[in-house]
C-alpha cells in the first residue's frame, strides 16, 4: 500500500514539472528495495505526509531592503522507511522521502527533491529520561525548473539529546552540508551547530526555542556589476523577474527558531515555525526571516 | 425411593441455607470518583481495607494481563493484588521493550514478541509505572494492594465492590493523575450490625487531577521519541 501512495504522489508531481526524469528513477529505485529489506527485516513501517506553507521575505539574500524578493510557497512532503531495533538501546532508521515547493511569483525556484536518510540512535539506559545519540547522513537529489540550481544535497551530522524534566527536552547537533548544482556558482557548504529545547506546553502541544551556527558558502543575488567594456563579468540570472548577479560568499550565519507541534488524533500534527537569520560575509550583511505552517500526518 | 427423596429435599434446604448465610454477611460498596470539575473520573481505583482484628484475605485472582496493542498498553490502569503474576503479551507485529524502575517493582522484558515465557510476579505493594524503552510515549500503572476488595471506574466514574465479608472498611482511592496521598481520601464504613441479607453503601470520592506529561507520539524533527 505504501509504495503504491508514494508512486501515485511522485508521479503526480513529474507529471508537472520537467527534467524530473532523475528524481522518478531515485525513487522507483529505492522504494522497492526499501519494501524488500524491511519486509525481510520484520522492521517497523515508517510513513508520513504534510501539506503546507512557506514564506521568505528575503530569497534572492539581498542586502539592501529594496532589493529584497518574498514569496510564498506551497509545500508538500511525503516519507517511508522502516525502524529496525537490532539491540534494546539501539536503533536503525532507513528512510526517503520527497518534498515539493512550488513557489508562486519566481516559478523557477519550484523544487522537488528525493532523497535517502540512514540514522542510527544509541540510548544510554532506561527510559524517556535516558540521554541518547544519533548519528545521521542522507543524499537528495533536487530538481529545480531552473535546471542551473539542480543538483545534489548531502548531509553527515551527529546529534544528543535529553528530557530534562518533565516537560522540557534538550538537543545539540552538529552537521555538515554538500550542496552541488550544474552550474558551479550555485555549490555551497557549510557546517552547522546547533542547540534546541522543546517544552510541552500543554499534554499535546509542543513548544520549541532553537538557536544555530552556520559557517560556510552561501549564495546571494545582488545588483549587476558592469565590467569596463559595459558588461557584467559576473554571472548573471533572471531567476527573480529582474537580472541580478550571483555571488557565492563565505558567510556566518545564526538563525533564532521558535516553533509550535500540535499532535491531534490519529496521527495528524501540525506545525508551525519561524526562523529568522542573520548572515554576515566581510563584505555583507542581509537578513530574512521564513514563515512556515504544516498539516502532517504519520503512521 | 421415598427415603431417597427426602434426603434430597434435605440436602437442597442445606445448600440454600448455607447460600443465604453467606449473602447475610456480604456488603456491597458503590462508589462514584469524580475530579473538581464534578467529572466523571475514569481508571480510578477504589479498594476496601479491613480494620484491625478482621481476617487476612485470602489472594483473590493469581494471574493478570497488560497487552501492548497498537504501539500502546492495555489497560492504562491495572489494580492487583500482593503476590499476581501479570503477564505482558506483545500482539503489535513489532518487538517492544517493557520496563519498570518503579521501587515497588523493577524489571525489564527486553526487545521480544509474542508473550514472554515468564510472567512477573509483583510482591510489594505500590505504584508500578510501566513504559516501553523504545516508544517513549508508552505508558501505563499497575497499581498493587495488600487487599484483595478493590475495582477499577469506567468512563461514568463508578466502580462497584461486590461480595465484601461485613466488617469495617476504609476505603480509598487512586489514580495515577491525582494530586495527593490514597490516605487523604480514606472514609470508613462499619458492619451493619442487623441481620440483613445484604448492605450497600454509596462513597462519592473527588480528587483534584494534574497533567500527564510524556512525550509526544507524533515524532519531532529532531527525533524524540524513538526516531
Amino acid at each position: 500500500m505504501f509504495p503504491m501512495f508514494h508512486l501515485v504522489l511522485l508521479n503526480g508531481f513529474c507529471v508537472r514539472l520537467r527534467g524530473a526524469v532523475r528524481v522518478r528513477t531515485v525513487a522507483l529505485l529505492l522504494i522497492p528495495a526499501l519494501f524488500f529489506l524491511a519486509r525481510n527485516a520484520r522492521a517497523e513501517w515508517l510513513a508520513g505526509a504534510g501539506v503546507g506553507a512557506v514564506y521568505d521575505d528575503n530569497l534572492s539574500r539581498a542586502v539592501k531592503a529594496d532589493e529584497r524578493k518574498s514569496d510564498i510557497a506551497a509545500l508538500a512532503n511525503a516519507s517511508f522507511g522502516y525502524h529496525l531495533q537490532p539491540t534494546g538501546s539501539t536503533g536503525l532508521a532507513v528512510t526517503t522521502s520527497i518534498k515539493d515547493s512550488t513557489y508562486a511569483r519566481y516559478p523557477g525556484l519550484d523544487l522537488l527533491e528525493a532523497g535517502l536518510e540512514l540514522s542510527m540512535k544509541y540510548k544510554s539506559g532506561l527510559g524517556s529520561y535516558a540521554p541518547w545519540l544519533s548519528a545521521f547522513g542522507s543524499s537528495a537529489y533536487r530538481d529545480c525548473r531552473e535546471s542551473m540550481h539542480s543538483g545534489t544535497l548531502t548531509t553527515l551530522g551527529l546529534r544528543a539529546g535529553q528530557r530534562l524534566d518533565v516537560r522540557t527536552f534538550a538537543y545539540i547537533e552538529y552537521m555538515h552540508d554538500d550542496a552541488r548544482a550544474r552550474n558551479a556558482a550555485f555549490d555551497t557548504a557549510g557546517s552547522t551547530v546547533s542547540i534546541k529545547g522543546d517544552y510541552l506546553l500543554t499534554e499535546s502541544t509542543q513548544l520549541s526555542l532553537g538557536y544555530a551556527v552556520r559557517r560556510g558558502t552561501s549564495v546571494i543575488y545582488g545588483p549587476v556589476e558592469l565590467g569596463p567594456y559595459g558588461y557584467s563579468e559576473g554571472f548573471v540570472v533572471t531567476t527573480f523577474d529582474t537580472p541580478l548577479q550571483v555571488y557565492s560568499v563565505r558567510t556566518d550565519t545564526q538563525t533564532l527558531s521558535i516553533g509550535e507541534n500540535t499532535q491531534l488524533d490519529g496521527g495528524w500534527s501540525t506545525t508551525m515555525g519561524i526562523d529568522y537569520r542573520v548572515s554576515r560575509s566581510e563584505d555583507y550583511r542581509y537578513s530574512d526571516t521564513a514563515v512556515r505552517a504544516v498539516v502532517s500526518y504519520t503512521y | 425411593m421415598l427415603r431417597s427423596h427426602r434426603c434430597l429435599r434435605i440436602l437442597v434446604l442445606f445448600v440454600a441455607g448455607v447460600v443465604l448465610a453467606q449473602n447475610a454477611s456480604a456488603m456491597t460498596l458503590h462508589s462514584i470518583v469524580k475530579d473538581d470539575a464534578g467529572n466523571p473520573v475514569k481508571d480510578a481505583v477504589v479498594y476496601a481495607t479491613a480494620m484491625e482484628g478482621a481476617a487476612p484475605a485470602a489472594l483473590r485472582q493469581r494471574t493478570a494481563v497488560m497487552d501492548q496493542e497498537n504501539k500502546e498498553f492495555s489497560p492504562y490502569v491495572l489494580p492487583i493484588q500482593v503476590g499476581t503474576s501479570v503477564s505482558f503479551p506483545n500482539k503489535d507485529n513489532i518487538r517492544h521493550h517493557v520496563y519498570s524502575i518503579s521501587p515497588a517493582k523493577k524489571f525489564e522484558l527486553p526487545l521480544y514478541k509474542g508473550t514472554p515465557a515468564a510472567p512477573v510476579v509483583f510482591d510489594k505493594p505500590g505504584v508500578v509505572v510501566i513504559g516501553c524503552n523504545i516508544h517513549d510515549w508508552m505508558l501505563a500503572y499497575i497499581y498493587v494492594m495488600e487487599t484483595p476488595y478493590f475495582a477499577k471506574t469506567g468512563a461514568d466514574g463508578t466502580a462497584d465492590l461486590q461480595g465484601l465479608p461485613k466488617a469495617p472498611y476504609e476505603v480509598r482511592v487512586w489514580h495515577p493523575r491525582m494530586k495527593g496521598s490514597p490516605d487523604a481520601t480514606a472514609k470508613q464504613i462499619a458492619a451493619s450490625p442487623r441481620d440483613e441479607v445484604s448492605v450497600d453503601f454509596v462513597i462519592t470520592f473527588q480528587i483534584e487531577k494534574k497533567p500527564e506529561w510524556k512525550p509526544l507520539r507524533v515524532p519531532s524533527q529532531e527525533g524524540g521519541s524513538y526516531r
